[in-house]
């Protein structure tokens, strides 16, 4: 069993410990679900690359020979989720929307549509709404995109990986199944990203 | 003197040349004979035709104004829109597809190379009406 050490970095054999401060933007107050991603890039050093200068990026990277790396502290925020939320009453249970005022968001356009859902969306709380960056982690899978649509697809070895980070992740923050989310699932990303992720 | 001058002067001219080409791939000045050729959207309900209805002259300005950015970039930066036009384009005489999605992004393919678009003040092209 892993712990969680006082700089918020998860200590086990299984985990390199990689910190870019330049991707930990303030304080991550809490952590209520864990959202899963693809980094669009072939290897793993193009992505640390990345995060030496500062940049959007993620808490934890997993690599395709299944090394986890953890990249940011979990008591910090990084930019991961994306500028603009998507509806969870409307993908999920359609029941639970306001369906007065969704009606009128969804007779806009789509970019006009999809900032009056992000902010109608905000208004609530976690997990009435999908996460948000002030209240997830993030993991990261090495992957370049294939084609427009396409990502390669997650290796066995990453998947294992995966599976036991998110494990330890469910217990240290009382998270279960349900809170774990692929990237594009939560806001505006190609529909590819992290579709050969697995978890239980 | 003037042999060197000159050696000088052509390996300037060189490396602005070749500076030229890494940093701009498509040169979308050179780009013509752009027409839309169809409509797609993975999502009818939500994004619709009228969110993504350029004419010909449009899309090519679409192409003009936007920058030219990297995968990552896209991925990282710009919301990944359901519904898009295609077509086609003539790049120094070698025909080409392109799409535009209802988010401002876009991408040109010229045979085995992409290349790929974000307009950030493009939103005159994308001002879809309401439906109701």
């Amino acid at each position: 069993m892993s712990t969680i050490n006082q700089d918020g970095m998860l200590v086990d054999a299984k985990v390199i410990l990689r910190r870019y401060p330049g991707i930990e933007h303030g304080k991550l107050a809490g952590v209520h679900a864990i959202v899963v991603h693809q980094t669009d890039a072939p290897t793993a050093q193009q992505t640390f690359n990345a995060y030496i200068g500062g940049s959007v990026g993620a808490h934890f990277l997993i690599d395709k020979n299944g090394q986890i790396y953890q990249t940011a502290s979990m008591h910090k925020r990084c930019f991961h989720v994306g500028p603009l939320l998507k509806s969870k009453c409307l993908t999920v249970n359609n029941k639970i929307c306001d369906s007065a005022s969704m009606a009128r968001i969804l007779a806009k356009g789509w970019t006009s549509q999809i900032k009056a859902i992000d902010s109608n969306e905000r208004a609530k709380d976690y997990p009435a709404r999908y996460p948000v960056n002030s209240d997830s982690v993030a993991i990261e899978l090495v992957g370049a995109g294939l084609t427009i649509k396409t990502y390669e697809a997650v290796t066995s070895l990453q998947n294992t990986s995966h599976q036991w980070l998110v494990g330890e992740l469910y217990t240290h923050f009382s998270l279960g199944v349900g809170d774990v989310y692929r990237h594009p699932e939560i806001s505006y990303k190609n529909p590819g990203e992290a579709s050969t992720a697995v978890w239980k | 003197m003037e042999i060197r001058f000159l050696t000088c002067s052509l390996i300037f001219t060189l490396t602005l040349t070749l500076t030229a080409c890494a940093t701009s791939a498509i040169d979308v000045h050179a780009i013509s004979d752009v027409y839309v050729t169809d409509f797609n959207s993975a999502d009818k309900e939500h994004c619709r035709r009228s969110d993504v209805d350029l004419s010909h002259s449009q899309a090519r300005d679409f192409f003009l104004r936007a920058k030219q950015v990297d995968r990552q970039i896209l991925h990282d930066h710009y919301n990944y829109a359901p519904c898009y036009i295609e077509g086609i384009l003539k790049y120094r005489s070698k025909s080409c597809d392109w799409e535009i999605r209802a988010g401002a992004t876009g991408h040109i393919t010229c045979g085995d190379i992409t290349e790929y678009f974000a307009c950030d003040n493009c939103d005159d092209l994308f001002s879809s009406k309401p439906t109701q």
